[in-house]
């Protein structure tokens, strides 16, 4: 069974922040990020897809950058998170956190009177 | 590994370099900077060794991607262009008044300018002007249409300039607008023929923002061959070098005409 593909929207507003999240662990690579992202079942992430949200996170200096020389290998772009980074990482995760939780306790709310009001009810 | 598999690896890697190419040429006419032009060519390119996928799979065509990066273009590119243009036209209008001067210079009589060669010359100059606008759609063509058939939309397109041309010589005929001493049209047009290639020489690098990768300095991509440098210098000295043969032949055929 192949990972879950999730809506293409969801994915758009989440996957700057996990992104962030990734390199919160350590400076790490493109491929690198796709694969950690795929293996916690985001699914898969294309090259561009992700390396226009890397260079606006690099425009907006929460993330800097560096080539290294890999082990017998060619030039690896290795990127890691600035402290700019990091502040951003924490807020974002905070109102994430706040915006799903208000997400799921709207979702959880048993409908009540006044929503039904708002919705119409069919005239006998 | 099997040798379909070698086969298949082989024919990606083709396929991805020329779509990396196709990259380069694309960020190149949103006038991002060489410097930024490498990393992300490179970038690209690691990305592709360590998936094993196609170009157009994992980032889309090569024009799409180029601007989704939406990489800062370089402030005086457009600068640059149309000084290059200015240079052009400044060569040729030499190049057209040198040839029309050669011979009454050596028979020390005026230099007569026909209705004609005035019209030609503001059509010529008029393409130059406008020739910055096409280049990018021009360059796009050629990518997306293949060589041949940019070639021969290039061969037509000549066609049909030139019988343009020839309409105006036939419809102009032998009508003069004014003729002058030939030895200041010879003077001017000498200098705007050579003042252009001369400025580009000692005020351009032969290979100005050129497409750094990462790890190397600016320095070490402008190492090229002589072959190459020899190329550039003949490129930037080619109208002069095309008026010299065309006012030696101007000179022959008038010299077999007595």
């Amino acid at each position: 069974m192949g990972a879950k593909q999730w809506s293409s929207e969801w994915m758009r507003a989440a996957l700057g922040l996990c992104v962030l999240r990734t390199l919160a662990a350590g400076p790490t690579y493109g491929y690198a990020i796709a694969a950690a992202l795929e293996e916690n079942g985001f699914g898969t992430i294309k090259g561009g897809t992700l390396y226009p949200l890397l260079t606006r996170c690099e425009a907006a200096g929460w993330i800097a950058v560096e080539w290294r020389v890999g082990a017998g290998g060619p030039e690896r772009k290795y990127l890691s998170l600035t402290n700019a980074g990091r502040d951003e990482l924490a807020t974002q995760t905070t109102n994430w956190r706040d915006f799903t939780g208000t997400v799921l306790a709207h979702l959880d709310n048993t409908p009540t009177s006044s929503t039904a009001l708002t919705t119409g009810t069919a005239k006998s | 590994m099997t040798t379909s598999n070698i086969r298949d690896a082989h024919d990606r890697d083709t396929e991805n370099e020329k779509w990396l190419e196709g990259l380069t040429i694309e960020l190149r006419l949103l006038d991002v900077n060489g410097t930024r032009i490498g990393d992300a060519v490179a970038t690209a390119r690691e990305f592709l060794a360590d998936s094993g996928a196609l170009a157009e799979e994992s980032f889309g065509s090569a024009r799409y991607y180029a601007a989704e990066l939406s990489l800062p273009a370089t402030a005086d590119a457009a600068k640059g262009v149309w000084g290059a243009n200015l240079r052009s036209g400044l060569g040729l209008l030499g190049l057209m008044a040198l040839i029309e001067t050669v011979v009454p210079l050596r028979h020390q009589t005026d230099v007569t300018f026909g209705l004609g060669v005035l019209l030609i010359t503001v059509v010529v100059l008029a393409i130059i002007a406008v020739l910055p606008r096409f280049l990018p759609t021009i360059i796009e063509r050629t990518l997306s249409h293949g060589k041949v058939r940019a070639f021969i939309e290039g061969a037509a397109g000549g066609l049909v300039i030139t019988l343009v041309f020839v309409l105006i010589s036939l419809w102009s005929a032998d009508r003069i607008v004014f003729s002058v001493p030939a030895l200041p049209v010879f003077m001017a047009a000498v200098v705007l023929l050579i003042a252009p290639p001369l400025w580009a020489q000692f005020h351009h690098s032969y290979q100005a923002d050129p497409i750094v990768p990462p790890g190397s300095a600016p320095a070490d991509t402008l190492r090229i061959s002589i072959g190459i440098r020899l190329f550039l210098v003949a490129t930037n000295w080619l109208l002069v070098i095309v008026s010299v043969i065309l006012c030696a032949l101007e000179l022959f055929i008038d010299t077999l005409a007595r």
